[in-house]
């Protein structure tokens, strides 16, 4: 199989025994992340509005205009909106009323692509029979129709026919998201637990969340990333943001500089500290604006942060050091729940997952190929909270003070309870032991980079992250 | 990125409300005007085909005025009837912009005009509503990202070395009209003043990007922003921060002083126009991004692969030997490697 990076690709096979390498014979599946679709949707309220956009995020699809109908804007305003979003699919969502706005809109997205080579499709979200107005506006253009967003049928739909588009012609292609949602259920399945899987790369970000029932929650913005979409990061979440996780002093202006270099050369590897520091904070902001995309377009993400595993998948668990994967997902997705995280540095999981999406055979036991990385244990107090960690051989309590941020040397399976601060949970402790986060929900950081630096830089150093190599 | 003599194919992009455009086929020169329009932000909707009494098909038989008109108040758009006619009358001056599919009129109030020039001598490949595209043989250098609106102008030099940085001082109105060559960094300030003097673009290895960010906006990105208000044109050719012009591309470069040349922004494309035997093209070459990320050089001298090397990050990766130390490999690119 050959997994796509962010310009190159890395070949994976797998040996009779399980076993995953670089090398081998030439790939039946190809990994990829599949074309960019562009997105323009009309929606006819704010509700269908906030639909399409939940729809964006678990199909890969990039928004790139969003209008709705019954918010007033000049006609050449949308129609230039249209043109520049140059969409390669319309998402027309009628609401209630006669429909007389979303006609206009309608017009004003034919105004601004006339001609536009090649035309994009045409997704309608309605019943068969319904809406003729928007239908008849829509006349040049073959208009696809599918069931209505509200209903699940309607995001499903949705869903597959964007994954479609976002595959081409390449019959061989397993998209990545696809992989990273059938590596979580299938995870979920064999822990019986809820499972979080965080894929965050130089180009994507995606989050899957599966229960053991089959439920899933997938999230994938595929332009925000360390690497190529490091630009996006920065655009979106602004340059302090992203500074802010560095533990050293670092000015805005030359940081920016490396950001862009960074986006202008896939596949670069960070030689420096300061330039690993950098890929690390833009993959916390990455997973950040994915959340926080998700928390605005109504999806409840709150459940990601009680998942008792996450896995850590693509560049973000390629880092040298466990530590620095454990720190991205700390800080980005704040736990709320006793969280065993697992990295998985080979590709091996995602690719198996593609496997199996592609009917070459079944992702069983993915669990006993990742590194187990820590327990992390948050406490939120206000109070200084009695901590009691018991494991096989050793029983013991701990005294954690508000904005604590330390490693309990732990291994194997471990209990952990304290009802001042309600925390009750199980777990295993990986290579770095247990993590005690008390540092409270939501994370805040200093604003001065006086007090900010060194808040930080101990943060690092509790883990060692960059320390002596 | 080298030096390269061909046929290029360079897609002009027009905003709303064109109203003259080049015809398919018809020859232009990099400056001509290709389209003209007006800017079209709130218009007026006039019911046609309903008022009329006619359907929507019918209305283009009998429509007065084609997509892009220019109409004065009282313009009759649309009459039906003979005794007991019908009109449709645009109530205001401008352009029809858009007819709808349920046959109604949009005219929109004349506002600020605009005009799109070629950046290429050649023939009108296609011509649309949305972009006119125009085929022609020139030297082309392509850059990584290139910011404001297309440029055309005399080629000029703005410093002596591939490795210096454009200084403002440099710069003055004689350089009006003229796109300048920076060598490794032209600061915002450099740039700034360019726009100052007429300076119809820059080129340089790199601009800081924070620079960047002053004059074009905080959401400015790496893969550039083609616009079409009036900005500074700027070209970076290697990276961002600095990055001294290998010497492949410099000396052609200097060759081409005083030949007319465009900055097509879309592509990140200079187009010089000069004789195709002029012995400008160059093979690609090695280009290295900095460990820290701060900027691109050229890479010059031996180099030696060394499997599995260990950087200061803790990161292992194959790596090239150089003079000045190991460099991962993947930070190593040929310069005409898809970026």
């Amino acid at each position: 199989m050959d997994v796509e990076l962010e310009a190159a690709s890395r070949r994976v096979s797998f040996s009779q025994d399980g076993s995953a390498s670089t090398a081998g014979s030439p790939p039946t599946v190809r990994l990829s992340r599949g074309v960019t679709v562009r997105m323009a949707a009309l929606s006819g309220d704010a509700t269908l509005d906030r639909l399409a956009r939940q729809a964006a995020l678990a199909s890969g699809a990039e928004v790139a205009a969003a209008m709705r109908a019954d918010r007033p804007l000049p006609f050449g305003e949308r129609a230039a909106a249209f043109r520049d979003a140059s969409a390669d699919a319309l998402l027309v969502q009628p609401g209630k009323g006669s429909g007389d706005d979303l006609v206009d809109l309608v017009e004003a997205f034919r105004a601004g692509c006339p001609d536009q080579h090649p035309a994009p499709r045409v997704l309608l979200m309605a019943e068969d029979g319904a809406h003729g107005r928007v239908r008849a506006a829509l006349g040049e253009h073959d208009v696809e129709t599918l069931p209505d967003l509200r209903s699940p049928q309607g995001h499903a739909a949705l869903r597959a026919r964007v994954r479609e588009m976002r595959r081409g012609a390449n019959d061989d292609v397993v998209l990545r998201d696809e992989a990273i949602e059938r590596a979580a259920l299938t995870l979920a399945r064999e822990r019986g637990t809820d499972v979080l899987v965080l894929d965050s790369s130089g180009r994507s970000t995606s989050l899957a969340h599966a229960t053991p029932g089959g439920t899933l929650t997938g999230v994938h913005e595929l332009a925000l990333g360390s690497g190529s979409g490091s630009d996006r990061v920065v655009a979106r979440a602004g340059l302090d943001r992203v500074r802010r996780w560095i533990p050293w002093a670092v000015d805005a202006p030359s940081l920016l500089e490396r950001v862009f270099n960074r986006a202008r050369w896939p596949d670069a590897v960070a030689a420096t500290p300061l330039a690993l520091a950098l890929e690390v904070a833009l993959a916390h902001e990455a997973v950040s604006q994915l959340l926080a995309e998700a928390a605005e377009s109504g999806i409840a993400v709150e459940r990601f942060s009680h998942a008792p595993a996450v896995f850590l998948v693509g560049h973000i668990a390629q880092l040298p050091r466990p530590a620095q994967s454990l720190l991205v997902a700390v800080d980005a997705l704040e736990p709320l729940a006793v969280t065993t995280v697992f990295r998985e540095r080979s590709n091996a999981l995602v690719a198996q997952a593609a496997l199996d999406v592609a009917g070459h055979g079944e992702a069983a036991e993915l669990i006993e190929q990742q590194e187990l990385v820590a327990l992390v244990v948050p406490v939120v107090s206000r109070r200084r909270a009695s901590l009691r960690i018991v494991s096989a051989w050793e029983r013991s309590e701990e005294r954690v003070a508000p904005g604590a941020f330390y490693v309990v040397p732990r291994s194997g399976p471990i209990d952990v309870s304290s009802p001042g601060a309600g925390v009750r949970g199980h777990g295993v402790s990986g290579g770095l032991g247990l993590l005690i986060d008390a540092r409270g929900r939501p994370v805040s950081l200093p604003q001065r980079d006086a007090e900010r630096i060194p808040t930080v830089a101990r943060w690092y150093a509790a883990l060692d992250a960059f320390g002596p190599a | 990125m080298p030096w390269a003599f061909g046929t290029w194919s360079v897609r002009h992009a027009l905003p709303l409300g064109a109203f003259q455009r080049a015809a398919q086929g018809e020859a232009v020169y990099a400056g001509d005007v290709l389209a003209k329009g007006t800017s079209v932000t709130s218009t007026v909707r006039v019911p046609g085909a309903r008022r009329l009494g006619i359907s929507a098909d019918e209305l283009a038989r009998i429509a007065r005025y084609p997509l892009g008109a220019e109409v004065r108040r009282g313009s009759v758009l649309a009459r039906a009837g003979r005794r007991f006619a019908r009109a449709a009358i645009s109530p205001v001056a401008g352009h029809l912009v858009h007819v709808s599919r349920e046959g109604d009129f949009y005219v929109a109030p004349a506002a600020e005009a605009w005009a799109v020039r070629s950046t290429i001598d050649g023939i009108v490949e296609r011509s649309h509503d949305a972009a006119i595209a125009v085929s022609g043989q020139c030297w082309a250098l392509s850059g990584i990202a290139a910011y404001g609106p297309d440029a055309v102008g005399v080629l000029a030099m703005g410093v002596d070395a591939p490795i210096d940085e454009l200084r403002p001082s440099r710069i003055d109105v004689r350089s009006r009209q003229h796109i300048l060559v920076g060598g490794a960094r032209m600061a915002a300030e450099a740039i700034t003043r360019a726009h100052a003097c007429g300076v119809a673009g820059l080129v340089a290895g790199a601009a800081p990007a924070g620079g960047l960010r002053v004059v074009y906006g905080d959401d400015v990105r790496a893969a550039g922003e083609a616009t079409r208000d009036d900005r500074p044109t700027v070209l970076c050719l290697l990276g961002f921060g600095t990055a001294p012009i290998p010497r492949e591309i410099f000396v052609p470069l200097v060759a081409l002083t005083g030949s007319r040349a465009a900055i097509h922004t879309a592509s990140a494309r200079l187009f010089a126009f000069a004789p195709a035997d002029a012995d400008f093209a160059s093979g690609p070459h090695d280009l290295a991004l900095a460990d820290d990320y701060s900027g691109v050089r050229p890479l010059e001298g031996p180099t030696e692969v060394h499997r599995e090397e260990r950087f200061a990050s803790g990161v292992v990766a194959d790596a090239l030997r150089t003079a000045e130390g190991p460099i991962p490999v993947a930070n190593v690119r040929p310069s005409d490697a898809p970026r």
